[in-house]
């Protein structure tokens, strides 16, 4: 039988969390866990610190549960901490030594030829989304893996419509001829 | 019942189904002759266009029941936050203490506090006390404020 917290909306579930009900906040981390989890993989290039920053994510909307207000959409909320300990995460790994890891050596290493030609083009793809500047590789993840409106974005980033439509199209350009100049 | 939902629907959107391990599913639909060929836009923008909506990774096992729990035993803000109410507040007293009970009936203080007899009568002491009297019902913050203040310690100093 289904429970029936799980008919409710994220808002719903999020102004319950707010009120001590931690049955809401297990149902939101497992509606949210994987959009984080992809965002901030995305982002990092890093699963453990995807995985690190994902829990932040939760640890923060929790403690902030009880001044919780559902006046915008909930993935807009859940999009402004979340890109607000990106940058703070950002800034502090820049303080740390590059971690050497090859990210090849995170894959198999006898695989197929179309695995590998997978591999490497995901390699270039991410190395070009590394290459972005942090506003373009944010609106244009929000906009095509998280499919946030051009409006939610311009609220998670704190923006106008029109920046991130210039982000978005700089960055997609970037890609392209990333992908175009190494493919 | 049957399933709904096209097959490249739920690889393109991953929130309908949101637990599958869905790199490699994806991934097959790439073009890998076409997108080689670096004149073929068409390809490079829907390769592009894939690559941009994977989720390349999942959750470990467990790892919404870690998260739970980390989130559980975290400190609730609203806890840290009238707290942080209340020790501004407290501050703001001890600074208003300071500044209007202090100065009342005892005109300057004296240059110093060497110069006082100890037969004198003193009008700072029964500001001091006073002002004791109001730290022991102030949080520990603010009392170790009014305790620590170079003024107050240079008075309850005095022989």
């Amino acid at each position: 039988m289904t429970d029936p917290l799980n008919t409710l909306k994220d808002e719903q579930l999020m102004l319950r969390v707010g009120s001590g009900e931690e049955a809401c906040l297990a149902i939101l981390i497992e509606r949210w866990q994987t959009p984080m989890l992809n965002f901030f993989y995305r982002s990092t290039r890093d699963f453990g610190r995807a995985e690190d920053l994902t829990q932040t994510v939760f640890i923060r909307l929790y403690r902030a549960a009880g001044r919780y207000q559902a006046t915008a959409k909930f993935s807009t909320y859940i999009f402004h901490i979340a890109r607000r300990l990106l940058i703070n995460d950002h800034e502090k790994v820049q303080r740390r030594p590059a971690d050497a890891t090859d990210p090849h050596e995170l894959r198999a290493v006898d695989a197929g030829d179309s695995e590998r030609k997978m591999n490497e083009l995901e390699e270039i793809f991410q190395r070009g989304l590394e290459e972005l500047p942090e506003n373009q590789r944010t609106a244009i993840l929000l906009l095509k893996q998280q499919e946030l409106s051009y409006s939610e974005i311009a609220d998670v980033m704190n923006s106008s419509e029109s920046a991130v439509k210039t982000w978005i199209f700089r960055a997609r350009q970037h890609l392209k001829q990333v992908l175009k100049s190494t493919v | 019942m049957t399933d709904s939902i096209d097959p490249l629907d739920k690889q393109l959107n991953p929130r309908l189904e949101p637990h599958r391990d869905l790199t490699e599913d994806i991934f097959k639909r790439i073009d890998h002759e076409r997108v080689s060929r670096p004149d073929d836009d068409d390809a490079i923008d829907e390769t592009l266009e894939i690559l941009l909506r994977a989720w390349p990774v999942g959750p470990r096992k467990r790892f919404a029941e870690e998260t739970l729990r980390l989130a559980c035993t975290s400190e609730p803000a609203r806890v840290i936050h009238w707290a942080g109410f209340a020790q501004t507040a407290a501050l703001l007293a001890a600074c208003l203490a300071i500044a209007f009970i202090l100065p009342s009936g005892t005109g300057p203080l004296p240059a110093s506090t060497a110069q006082m007899t100890a037969n004198e009568k003193n009008p700072i002491d029964e500001d001091v006390a006073m002002l004791l009297a109001l730290a022991d019902g102030l949080p520990q913050t603010s009392r170790w404020l009014l305790e620590e203040a170079p003024l107050l310690t240079l008075v309850s100093e005095r022989p």
